[in-house]
This record gives structure tokens, C-alpha cells and sequence, in this order.
């Protein structure tokens, strides 16, 4: 609820200065230039959000845990980290965005992706420490940290794609504001300097024409197998979106290939999956003119699962090796990925054990990835993943947790953009307790569904 | 490797001074690949699931770091790092045990602006070994888990391929339920706070 609260904020601020403006009118000034980094301008930024968030928590909505001063700084400062019980949604998914927030205001004061990190984490220990009573959480700063890096550049990337510094008038407006929406820190940076009706290039790092934006929509049964409980349906809506090819796009800087996909079901859970990859390091290991190409990738996620059947998360580094296998005349190609993970800490539901309050292992973990999909010029036919992971957990009960997501995609297009499509995802997970008895569970999701797909990416008849 | 009486490192810091002074010309920022070791000393907090207190003792430090450089001023590299210490309390009412504490994770660092100083941060494993001593057999627990690294630090070079580090950090080792004695003390969180010279080739 924090970073929401925020985000509203956010929005009523910069909505009063422009209610002053009028989108066409001059005067047109040049766009300002991204060279000085505003190093100290992050700090406080970070510092402001903090601030604001708590007395919004105190003043608005009267809750004692926000309600800090010395004493509570002092112990703090002495006792140190431990893990929170708040639930996973919180943990998993808003401490991430609230990170998002702090490396979106150093990348909107010109930081590159490296110099936004610590930035990052001293926003969130800011408020571990000294913007709440209890004591500093660790998994919150994890999560809030980590999460914030991947959250946040994806949201800079695409909040990137939609400014334009050459539009005016009301498209310039709309695009500004859709761009304040997924990335508020850089829209209330750009308002404050006066941005919003400055006109000249677009920075090198906006690359509309790299992006990919696919959408589903149909419905979705979602049923745990053996548990005697009736299948559920729903609705369910996904939008995925993809920057940049690994074989045609040299590594420049980190997250220059992105994939990130969201998935929203309304009575069926409401948010059930947000993953984001971003390549951090790449490099091709044949010439870019083999019939077969493979290229070596190093690559940085976030995953968060939220079904009715079980809560996953993680913060995790994969490396591996992703391959583009030619079949033959027609342009058909298979393209497949191998690879391992380190799961920095990742977070799984234990429903019967858990600690105090919250139901929720946490741990870190090794996984590891296999992916082949058959393309024609940017449309994807058949997909197929099976992904393991293994979670130790060193916070709630003592566990092993082992994974397995397996899944299988197929869509038929019934014109250039627009598709029929179908899934199946069987994922397992068993928990193996020391002081709790087994718990091995299945859930077998199905979706049939209506793609649109708008690829600017692969070259037609590559 | 034992306790280490801090007053070398003073020493240490005074020539890493005076070498400074006669490599004011020099770049102080590492390239391609490099290599670097430390030893030092650190101070190391135990908290636990549900204790109301922190325990905290002294112990020696090393490191090992080795990588390569990811852009001009940021190196992406693996670490290697361990505390030793003796006579820990882990939580309340549990016996004093001799702690090693080790993780290893890949880091990033990052130099701010042309001079030597760089910030660095990671996440890795992280793992403890806690011995009981007693008589006649001593009694040993392994548990491993996460690690979260972050510090800063100082190049001074002394050659064109070598320099002089001096290093301040925190490692935040996530355990695990660890039982000592048949006492089980619930999801330790060991915070190490460590000072560390030593020589980065590159």
C-alpha cells in the first residue's frame, strides 16, 4: 500500500502545475541534457520519498509502526537486521516497486545503471532504519533492493519508449503522462525541470523501435491436483513485454534485452505473475552470419507468483546459453535457452509451518532453465520451459523446498498481429520439513486466449 | 587463523600514505583482470529469531577477490570471504562456541569519480561453522545461507600493476536455525562490520 499511496501522491503533485499549462503553447525550449549526474539530488529524492511515505502512514492512517523518533532509530541502529512477518504481497511485490522508486529517481538524475544501485539500497535502508519503529527487516531489503533494480530499469526502459521529446501538444501531454504512470520519479523529475513541453532529440537510450509488446486475453482454469477441491475460472489478461534481441542487439549496457511479463486475474488471485529478466552481460559466441548462432548471457530476475494454489518469489542471477537453430527454408527457426541460477533469496508459502504470523520460507537456492520455442518472423508458435528450483530456508521453518514449473504454449495466428492461443502449465513443488510432515502439492493451470502482437523487432525474413 | 590484534593495520595505513604520495600520478583504477587479497579485522553480531538482544565479539578477517573490469569504472568480480572468531554467543542461554563464518559472492565495483575510491556491493552464499569445544569430543554444526555484501575501499597505486586496498564493509550472513548443544537458536543473522588492507594486482 506504501508505494501506492506514493504513486498517488506523486500524481496530485504534478498534476496542480499543470493545470497552469496549456500543451501547445510556447515557449519551446531544448531539451536538457542528461550529462551532469545528480548524485546528491537522488540522495534526497530517495530521503523525500521516504519521508513523505512515513508521515502520509502517521498523518493519514494513524499506524503506530511508523510513528519513529529517537529512541526507535537508536534501537535499531543497535539491534540490527531480522526477518519482518509481513505477508508476501507486501514482501514480494510492493517492497520491489517501492525500490523501483528509489532507482527511477537516480536514473532520472542522469546515474547510469550501476551508479542507481547503491542509491537503491540506501533509499531502502533509510526506511528499514529510521522510517519504522520495528526493527530493520532483512528480507525487505532484499527485496526492496534487488527488486527495486530490475522493477525499476524495466519501468525506466518503457517509460523511455513512450516519451517523446520531438511530440507536442496533446500527444506530448498523453505521452508524459502514461510516462509518469510507469515511472513517476523520472515524470515528477522531468515536470519539476520543466520538461513536459521541452522539444528536441530523443535521448540515445529511447528505442521504440526495439520493442515488443504482446497481449493476451481469453480465460484460464486453474485446478490442484488431488486436493478433492473444484477447478476455478477466470478471466485473465497478460501483457508481456520484450526490448531488444539478444542476437541482434550487442551488448551496450545492462538490460539492453529485457522480457518482462505480467499477468492479472480478475476472482481468480488478481495479480499472478510478474517476471522481469534483464541481460546485465552478453556476448555472442558465433559469427552473427552462422546458419546457427549461440551467444553466452548473464542475466538478472525477479519472478512473483501469486496463485491460489501456492506464493513464489525470488531475486535471482541466471547464466547460460541461448541458441537460434535455423530449420530450413520458410523462415522457421527454433530458438532455445539453457541455464543455471543463483537464487539470491527467494520466498515460498509454507502453509502449515511458516514463522509467527507469517506463512512464508525464505532462502536462497540454486534452479535451472530449459527453453525452446519455434518462431516465423517474430511470431511464436509453439514455447515450451521447464524451470527447477531449490530453496534452503534459513528464515521460518526448516525446510527444503524443491520446484519444478513446466509449460507449454502454442499459438496459431490468424493474421500478422493477431493470434489464437493455448496453455498448459503443470508446476510441483515439495516441501520437505524437518519438524512439519511432507508437503508435495500440483497445480495444472490451462488458458485459452486472443493474442495481439506488436513486434518492431526482428527484421521480416531474417 | 585467529584473532588479530588491529595496531598492524595502523602501520599498514601509514604506508599506504606515504606510497600515495609517490604515485600521485599513477591511475588508481583497476582494468582487465585483477586479483586481491586482504586480511584484516572485523567485529561480528549474532541476532535470532524472537531475542531481544544482539551478541557481538572481534575476530580476523580475510578476502580474496578476483575479476575483471565490466566498463571503465565498474569491475564485476567473485569474493571470498571468511571471519573467525572465538567464545560467541549466538543467542541467549546457548553455549560459547568458535564461529567461522565464510561467504562467497559475485560483486560489483564501482570507482566514483577518477580517484582510486570505489563503492562495492554483493550478494552471494553465505555459511557457518559453529564448534562447541568440550571434553572429550567437540561438536560441530554447518549451516548455510545467504549473504549480503556492501563496502567501500580505496586503491593506492604503488606500481603500474599493483596496489595498495584499504577496505571497510558489512556482510550480512543469513544462517539459518542453528542448534548448539541441543539448543536451537531460530534464524540467525550474523552482521559482520570489517577494516582490511591489502594488495590488488591488476
Amino acid at each position: 500500500m506504501r508505494p501506492l499511496l506514493r504513486l498517488i501522491l506523486a500524481s496530485a503533485l504534478v498534476a496542480m502545475p499543470l493545470a497552469g499549462q496549456s500543451p501547445s503553447t510556447p515557449p519551446v525550449r531544448t531539451v536538457a541534457s542528461c550529462e551532469d549526474k545528480r548524485t546528491l539530488v537522488s540522495v534526497a529524492e530517495g530521503l523525500g520519498v521516504n519521508l513523505a511515505a512515513n508521515r502520509v502512514n502517521v498523518w493519514v492512517f494513524d499506524w503506530d509502526w511508523a510513528r519513529v523518533d529517537f529512541g526507535s532509530w537508536s534501537r535499531n541502529l543497535q539491534l540490527g537486521w531480522q526477518w519482518d512477518e509481513t505477508q508476501f504481497g507486501v514482501n514480494m511485490f510492493l517492497h520491489p516497486y517501492h525500490g523501483a522508486l528509489y532507482f527511477d529517481a537516480a536514473r532520472s538524475n542522469c546515474l547510469n545503471f550501476w551508479e542507481a544501485i547503491p542509491i537503491t539500497f540506501l533509499g531502502s535502508w533509510e526506511w528499514e532504519f529510521l522510517a519504522e519503529r520495528a526493527r530493520p527487516s532483512l528480507n525487505d531489503f532484499w527485496m526492496t533492493g534487488f527488486g527495486g533494480v530490475a522493477m525499476g530499469e524495466v519501468l525506466h526502459r518503457v517509460s523511455a519508449a513512450i516519451l517523446d521529446e520531438r511530440a507536442t501538444g496533446s500527444e506530448r501531454i498523453t505521452r508524459e503522462v502514461a510516462a509518469l504512470v510507469v515511472s513517476p520519479m523520472n515524470g515528477f523529475n522531468r515536470l519539476m525541470r520543466g520538461q513536459w513541453n521541452d522539444v528536441g532529440p530523443n535521448p540515445v537510450d529511447r528505442l521504440p523501435e526495439s520493442y515488443i509488446f504482446r497481449t493476451a486475453m481469453g480465460g484460464r482454469r486453474v485446478r490442484e491436483v488431488g486436493s478433492g477441491r473444484r477447478a476455478t475460472y477466470s478471466p485473465t489478461l497478460l501483457i508481456e513485454i520484450g526490448l531488444g534481441d539478444i542476437f541482434s542487439t550487442p551488448y551496450r549496457a545492462p538490460f539492453d534485452v529485457i522480457n518482462a511479463l505480467a499477468q492479472v486475474s480478475p476472482d481468480g488471485g488478481g495479480a499472478n505473475i510478474l517476471r522481469a529478466t534483464g541481460r546485465l552481460y552478453g556476448t555472442e559466441l558465433t559469427p552473427p552470419d552462422s546458419w546457427h548462432r549461440h551467444a553466452l548471457a548473464f542475466n538478472q530476475r525477479f519472478d512473483y507468483i501469486n496463485n491460489p494454489v501456492y506464493h513464489f518469489g525470488e531475486q535471482s542471477f541466471e547464466g547460460g546459453v541461448e541458441s537460434r537453430w535455423r530449420t530450413g527454408p520458410g523462415g522457421f527457426r527454433i530458438t532455445t535457452k539453457i541455464a543455471g541460477s543463483l537464487v539470491m533469496l527467494g520466498a515460498i508459502d509454507a502453509l502449515d509451518a511458516g514463522s509467527g504470523s507469517r506463512l512464508i520460507d525464505y532462502g536462497p537456492g540454486l534452479g535451472a532453465i530449459v527453453e525452446a520455442s519455434l518462431e516465423r518472423n517474430g511470431t511464436r508458435y509453439v514455447s515450451f520451459y521447464n524451470r527447477a528450483r531449490y530453496l534452503r530456508s534459513v528464515s521460518g521453518a526448516r525446510a527444503d523446498h524443491t520446484l519444478l514449473f513446466s509449460g507449454l504454449d502454442v499459438t496459431i495466428p490468424l493474421s500478422s498481429q493477431i493470434g489464437l492461443g493455448a496453455y498448459v502449465s503443470g508446476d510441483r513443488r515439495r516441501s520437505d520439513y524437518s519438524e512439519f510432515p511432507l508437503d508435495e502439492r500440483s497445480y495444472v493451470e490451462t488458458r485459452v486466449y486472443l493474442t495481439w502482437t506488436f513486434d518492431h523487432r526482428v527484421p521480416r525474413g531474417e | 587463523m585467529g584473532q588479530r590484534a588491529p595496531h598492524w593495520i595502523f602501520l599498514v595505513a601509514l604506508a599506504l600514505a606515504l606510497a600515495a604520495r609517490q604515485a600521485e600520478a599513477q591511475q588508481g583504477i583497476r582494468s582487465g583482470l585483477w586479483i586481491e587479497g586482504a586480511i584484516g579485522t572485523g567485529t561480528i553480531r549474532h541476532g535470532c529469531g524472537g531475542c531481544d538482544d544482539v551478541t557481538s565479539t572481534y575476530g580476523g578477517t580475510d578476502y580474496l577477490r578476483a575479476g575483471v573490469s565490466l566498463a571503465p569504472r565498474v569491475l564485476l568480480g567473485l569474493e571470498l570471504f571468511s571471519l573467525s572468531a572465538s567464545d560467541v554467543a549466538l543467542g541467549p542461554g546457548s553455549s560459547p562456541v568458535d564461529a567461522e563464518n565464510r561467504s562467497i559472492a559475485p560483486i560489483v565495483i564501482w570507482y566514483v569519480g577518477r580517484s582510486g575510491f570505489f563503492l562495492r556491493g554483493g550478494a552471494g552464499l553465505a555459511h557457518g561453522t559453529f564448534t562447541v569445544p568440550a571434553v572429550p569430543a567437540t561438536v560441530t554444526t554447518r549451516r548455510t545461507g545467504s549473504a549480503l555484501i556492501f563496502g567501500v575501499g580505496f586503491d593506492v597505486p604503488v606500481a603500474g600493476w599493483a596496489a595498495l586496498t584499504a577496505s571497510l564493509g558489512t556482510n550480512v550472513m543469513a544462517i539459518g536455525d542453528v542448534s548448539v548443544n541441543g539448543t536451537v537458536v531460530d534464524d540467525i543473522i550474523a552482521t559482520v562490520y570489517e577494516a582490511s588492507v591489502g594488495i590488488a594486482l591488476r
